[in-house]
């Protein structure tokens, strides 16, 4: 891997949240034994994408912040599992809360005092459902390099935060309408004297006054007649206000370490990305409302817990020097200066700020992502399709590719592969120990470690999860197959002995499925199992002869879940055998 | 012939000529009282007419044809343009006035509609401008997109500014919401600071757009590149009056139905700036002065005839200028050809127009005379206007934001007051007309032996300090400081200001009188102007009553006029009748008893009820607070009302204890001399006869 040396360490540390994953409900309705941060994207558990995003941007220092219950499998995973054990460095460090329930806010995790105590500095957020292709480190450079100019222009000298913004929109293959999307208001963050270099992200930083997910955005249009009220004060500050609603957040914050006492002294705060961030946003223009929330006294640097005294550990947080004050090319406002006069327009933005409020309060800045089909990749996995899109995405990359997320074999020299079968390089993936019958058709697909694929399959866009089964003759055309599960063939030739080990509460599963389609099919000749763009639960079992299109198969019997706890031994069996 | 074209829609031709529309009318009054002598876009800024930046931008842009839409003092427009380099042969354009003298920009637009006149595409601009921002750009893009789409009918040119500016209107904030995609402009609004707390954005706006800009840092100098159907927008719509207000507002509301676009495009370089109020007027001569708009500052000499080389420090002076020795002439001024400094006069950041003689000992900081001023000897000028041919005498001190008009003559050591106003002329009432004549001189404000008197604004009071030249630091504050709000009020657009020009003096009126707004106190303004003005007129003539009688009702029929607004209007015209012939030599008196007495059945007709009668007294009041001899008039209207049984004591008593009588000072002075009238009026209404004859004696 090319991990040979190690950037040298930013001082951040980071917070990776491994929340339940509701919206991928199918594939973690037991998160005892698959949380979502394990499942895998392109045969590699989530968790991988921003645990190497961080130690590529040299951040070793990572929490990871789980619920109890998914905590054992969470570290389990990590001494174990091939793709997590191959990462460089020191493991990250698993931290469940007590407080902490499979519900909670995110900023309800950042007020617990054990997240609190575990965030000694300057900090990074993420959550364990982020992919990206760019590279952390300019994401990073970015908010070091901005700080003291934050720091400048905010009085109080505190750093301000940077969250990141991508487009939902104009990317073939991946943006779906159906996709999540935030509002975010920015307005440009004043202009440099000197132009960024080019492939700097400088261009894409801009401020950010307001921001709201879409639903928040819905209930404020129908409480005002289908209006979006914006506020005189925020035009009366700034005169450019750009306003996106196909972005969306990117859940990756970073933020200065007085963010920790911001969440923690207001308790209503729900979530990080509305909440915390919303508030701050709206804190930099709106009259009295930094004072309200308390951020005053947060800025000046008391702290709402005494434990932190105690804490040896706490870094105090330095002022950051304004170097732009001490450059002799560019003479630097003194601050508190009244402006003279105001001057002609062609003198541009960056000359006359207006008399400052009493608090300023340090901008939070976001790097939004251009919408264009070269950008890199950035992307936010919390629906099954947006996993299928994502999981091919990554297997269309070339080996040889320049993006990090890129495999090294895009079929795996373990895999046995029968005669007669045809693999589409170029858009397949296929993993370790994936056992291939002959005269099969995969295209646009993702085939996960040990799975058995008989023979004369037809998979189209298809994504198979670890361990899956698939039967002689079975076509799937954009089919997600959660771990273990199976899609029995055409004919009892398919069903091998080594099946035999599926247990009981995946055949009770099997009693649910639709059958219809196999009882009209049964008399003719013609009985393959044919699946187009299902969701295939783990463990479950799709009888032969089905055919069904857009359904979602889980078992929904309550001691199918139960049952779940037995599979456990199975679960990590197995991944000891992949070692 | 234009509108078939419209009809066929013919594909634009690269080559063809490129016109342009110059309003010269600014149809406001603002810079009163400077436009009651002049056109606004004749006045000089760095001693060039605005307008010539106007048709020099015009002429740099590649227009071939220009048409100067004029209402007001179109001879002067004409009479300079005659004589203008953009009438000789090597002018680069054709230059046609058209005379329009309808009360706003959307007349003046249906009127070009009209005529014909245009062939294509136009650029639409004011005749103040003063802009040197490139242009191909803009018109290259409105040509793209009428090729791909025919409901793109119009572009705004703007330019992007910085959120601080001088030149930044204070209160009349634009919000442009644009989609920089296609750089359509998808929701317009003019927002109110602290009048509406929020700006409200549709629905549909976030819904539709992927990203939306919310623009509020753009100058809007009214530089507008008009289709044809544009144009026919303007005809279909007779009520739309200004260019941005209704028309853009009106055609981006309709465009569910129409599918019309209005598309923007935002210039990041070059300058651009509306000299449409006085700050801006200052802020601009500023900018010209300290070359930011260069190649438009003194020293390129525009004008064949102008010779400014420029100085250290910004100074630009003109051949034969006169300088005593002793004198400094320091940054950011200009001097203009023959003008003459006296000995140890102090010269800062003024312009000083051609012809001038400054005093001895004279300060001037931050002011702008123009041609033919006379300053006398250790006279202190501070931001001020001192305009052509106007003279300010010895030791005088003239304080920031005083305007003196053209001819003024201030005497020796008189102090000129903060934002006064100082003219000879004042406006008469009658549109069509519009009459300018000579006012009385008050020697309280110019001295004796000066000339003119001060002129009062009674706009509203926002108004006021949009006219105001030296407001602009108090301006900054209150942006920025929540804490002072007194500058809101009104719901007009700036131009709204300027088609209620004609009717100032009745705007005051109407706040005291009802509580009408928007549209309807439009309407009811042009009714009060119109049936005042035919009343007047009658009585002027000395019709017969009945005859006027007859044409106020035909007015009030067409106009749907409420009877109040009938009884305001005779009052109104009865005050001017007799305020008129007090001017021409008689004693208020005398000229109550000529303006009413002949005319009583006029007042009869629409005062009857005691309610009535008291109105009817106010609206007198009310009008007499601005006129000479105001409260001796008033007392003998009073009397002579009474007399003649046209009202009684209840009437005269429900107006002496209406609160509205009382509201302001001024009314408060005007009327007491009234009370003894009242007061017997009132006390013994049964037997008012013996009470009025015994008044009649003390007369």
């Amino acid at each position: 891997m090319p991990h040979a040396t190690h950037p040298p360490s930013p001082g951040l540390q980071a917070l990776i949240l491994c929340g339940p994953g509701l919206s991928l409900n199918t594939f973690t309705s037991t998160p005892s034994t698959l949380p979502k941060c394990l499942l895998p994207v392109a045969n590699r558990p989530m968790l991988w994408y921003p645990l190497d995003w961080c130690h590529r941007m040299g951040i070793y220092d990572i929490t990871l912040i789980t619920p109890a219950d998914a905590a054992p499998p969470l570290e389990a995973a990590l001494r174990s599992h091939p793709v997590l054990t191959s990462l460089s460095g020191p493991r990250p460090e698993v931290l469940a809360p007590k407080g902490l329930e499979m519900t909670s806010g995110t900023a309800e995790l950042l007020r617990l005092g054990e997240v609190q105590r575990a965030i000694k500095g300057d900090f990074v957020v993420l959550s364990c459902d982020f992919v990206s292709e760019i590279d952390g480190s300019r994401v990073m450079q970015q908010w070091m390099s901005l700080n003291p100019a934050l720091a400048a222009a905010s009085f109080s000298r505190r750093k301000g935060g940077l969250a990141v913004y991508y487009p939902t929109h104009g990317r073939e293959g991946i943006s779906s309408k159906k996709d999540e999307t935030d509002f975010v208001a920015t307005v440009p963050f004043s202009r440099p004297n000197v132009m960024p270099p080019t492939g700097s992200l400088r261009q894409g930083v801009e401020e950010v006054v307001m921001v709201m997910p879409t639903d928040t955005l819905n209930d404020t249009l129908d409480e005002n007649k289908q209006a979006l009220p914006i506020r005189q004060t925020l035009l009366a500050k700034h005169g450019n206000v750009k306003i996106r609603t196909k972005h969306r957040d990117a859940h990756v914050y970073f933020l200065p370490l007085w963010v920790k006492d911001f969440a923690a002294r207001n308790e209503k705060f729900d979530s990080i990305s509305e909440d915390v961030l919303g508030w701050w946003a709206k804190a930099g223009w709106q009259q009295g409302l930094a004072e309200k929330l308390g951020l005053d006294e947060v800025l000046a640097g008391k702290r709402s817990t005494d434990d932190e005294a105690a804490n040896g550990g706490s870094v105090d947080e330095h002022e950051e020097v304004d170097a732009t004050a001490l450059s002799s090319t560019r003479s630097a406002p003194a601050p508190g200066r009244q402006p003279p006069q105001a001057f002609a327009t062609r003198v541009g933005n960056s000359t006359v700020p207006p008399p400052r409020p009493k608090l300023a309060v340090p901008p939070l800045l976001a790097y939004m992502q251009p919408a264009s089909p070269t950008q890199p990749l950035i992307r936010r996995i919390d629906t099954a399709p947006q996993l299928a899109s994502l999981s091919l995405h990554i297997a269309r990359l070339p080996p040889s590719d320049t993006s990090p997320l890129a495999h090294e074999h895009k079929i795996h020299p373990s895999a046995t592969i029968g005669q007669q079968t045809r693999i589409s390089q170029e858009d397949c993936l296929i993993a370790e120990n994936v056992t291939i019958g002959t005269r099969c058709n995969i295209k646009e697909s993702v085939v996960g470690a040990n799975c058995e694929i008989g023979s004369n399959v037809r998979l189209t866009k298809c994504v198979l999860m670890d361990g899956v089964v698939v039967g002689d003759g079975v076509q799937m055309v954009g089919c997600i197959v959660g771990k273990r599960a199976r899609v029995e063939g055409s004919s009892a030739v398919g069903v091998k002995a080594g099946e035999a080990e599926v247990d009981g509460a995946a055949m009770k599963g099997k009693g649910k499925a639709k059958q219809k389609a196999s009882a009209q099919s049964g008399g003719e000749d013609d009985d393959k199992t044919k699946l187009t763009e299902c969701e295939i639960a783990p463990f479950f079992v799709v009888e032969a002869g089905t055919e069904a299109k857009g359904e979602t198969m889980k078992a929904f019997d309550p001691e199918g879940e139960v049952g779940g706890d037995e599979d456990e031994d199975v679960d990590v069996g197995d991944e000891d055998n992949e070692e | 012939m234009a509108p078939k074209a419209r009809k066929t829609g013919e594909p634009l031709e690269a080559e063809e000529t490129l016109q342009a529309v110059i309003i010269a009318d600014s149809y406001e009054d603002r810079f009163l009282p400077f436009t009651l002598e002049r056109p606004r876009c004749l006045l000089t800024l760095a001693n060039m007419p605005l307008i010539e930046y106007t048709c020099e931008w015009l002429a740099s842009v590649g227009v071939e044809e220009v048409f100067v839409c004029s209402g007001n003092h179109t001879d002067q427009v004409e009479t300079y343009l005659n004589n203008s380099r953009w009438t000789k042969d090597t002018s680069p354009f054709s230059v046609e006035v058209v005379r329009s003298t309808e009360p706003s920009v959307g007349d003046a637009m249906r009127d070009l509609d009209q005529k014909g006149l245009m062939k294509g595409d136009f650029i639409c601009i004011y005749g103040d401008v003063i802009a040197n921002i490139p242009f191909d750009a803009a018109l290259k893009a409105h040509r793209a997109r009428r090729e791909k789409s025919k409901n793109a009918i119009m572009t705004m040119v703007l330019r992007e500014a910085g959120d601080y500016h001088r030149t930044k209107d204070q209160h009349h904030r634009r919000c442009f919401v644009i989609d920089p995609e296609t750089d359509r402009c998808i929701h317009y609004e003019q927002v109110r600071p602290r009048t509406s707390p929020r700006l409200n954005i549709p629905e549909e706006v976030l819904k539709d757009h992927v990203e939306i800009d919310m623009r509020e840092d753009l100058i809007d100098c009214g530089i507008d590149i008009y289709t044809l159907d544009a144009l026919a927008q303007w005809s279909d719509s007779f009520d739309w009056k200004l260019p941005r207000q209704d028309f853009v507002h009106g055609v981006l509301q309709d465009f569910e139905t129409f599918g019309r676009t209005i598309h923007t495009h935002i210039i990041s370089e070059g300058y651009a700036a509306r000299v449409n109020t006085l700050r801006a007027f200052d802020a601009a001569t500023q900018d010209v002065v300290s070359r930011w708009a260069f190649p438009y500052c003194p020293d390129t000499n525009i004008l064949g005839d102008q010779s400014y080389q420029l100085q250290k420090g910004n100074v630009y002076k003109e051949d034969g200028v006169v300088l005593a020795r002793s004198s400094t002439v320091s940054h950011g001024s200009v001097l203009g050809k023959a003008t003459s400094i006296g000995e140890g006069s102090v010269i800062t950041n003024s312009v000083i127009g051609r012809r001038c003689v400054i005093g001895r000992r004279v300060e001037i900081e931050n002011a702008y005379i123009w041609d033919d001023a006379r300053v006398g000897d250790d006279t202190v000028i501070e931001t001020a206007v001192i305009a052509n041919e106007a003279s300010v005498g010895k030791k005088c001190h003239v304080k920031r934001g005083a305007l003196v008009s053209y001819g003024v003559r201030i005497a020796n050591g008189v102090t000129v007051e903060e934002n006064t106003r100082i003219t000879r002329f004042k406006r008469k009432r009658g549109y069509d007309n519009d009459e300018v004549c000579q006012g009385v001189t008050d020697s309280k404000v110019v001295g004796e032996g000066g000339e003119g008197f001060r002129l009062e604004l009674d706009e509203d009071e926002e108004d006021m300090h949009e006219a105001m030249l030296a407001g602009t630091q108090e301006m900054n504050i209150t942006t920025d400081g929540d804490d002072i709000s007194d500058f809101e009020s009104g719901d007009e657009e700036d131009e709204y200001a300027h088609s209620r020009e004609p009717t100032s003096r009745s705007g005051s009126f109407t706040s005291i009188a009802s509580d009408e707004s928007g549209e309807t106190k439009r309407d009811h303004a042009k009714f009060h102007r119109e049936a005042s003005d035919s009343i007047f007129d009658g009585l002027q003539r000395e019709q017969d009553p009945d005859h006027i009688q007859l044409e106020l009702q035909a007015q009030r029929l067409t106009e749907n006029a409420e009877d109040n607004q009938i009884r305001r209007a005779v009052a109104v015209a009865f005050s001017r009748r007799i305020a008129n012939l007090i001017e021409g030599g008689r004693t208020a008196k005398e000229a109550v008893a000529t303006a009413i007495l002949p005319n009583q059945r006029l007042i009869k007709a629409c005062v009857k009820e005691a309610s009535e009668q008291a109105e009817f007294l106010l609206f007198l009041q009310t009008d007499s607070v601005h006129r000479a001899q105001g409260s001796k008039v008033l007392l003998h209207v009073a009397f002579v009302l009474a007399g003649e049984d046209m009202v009684d004591g209840d009437g005269l008593e429900m107006w002496w204890e209406d609160p509205r009588s009382v509201a302001t000072e001024e009314l408060k002075k005007v009327r007491a001399e009234t009370k003894p009238v009242v007061d017997q009026m009132a006390g013994e209404s049964e037997d008012d006869d013996e009470d009025e004859e015994e008044d009649d004696d003390d007369e």
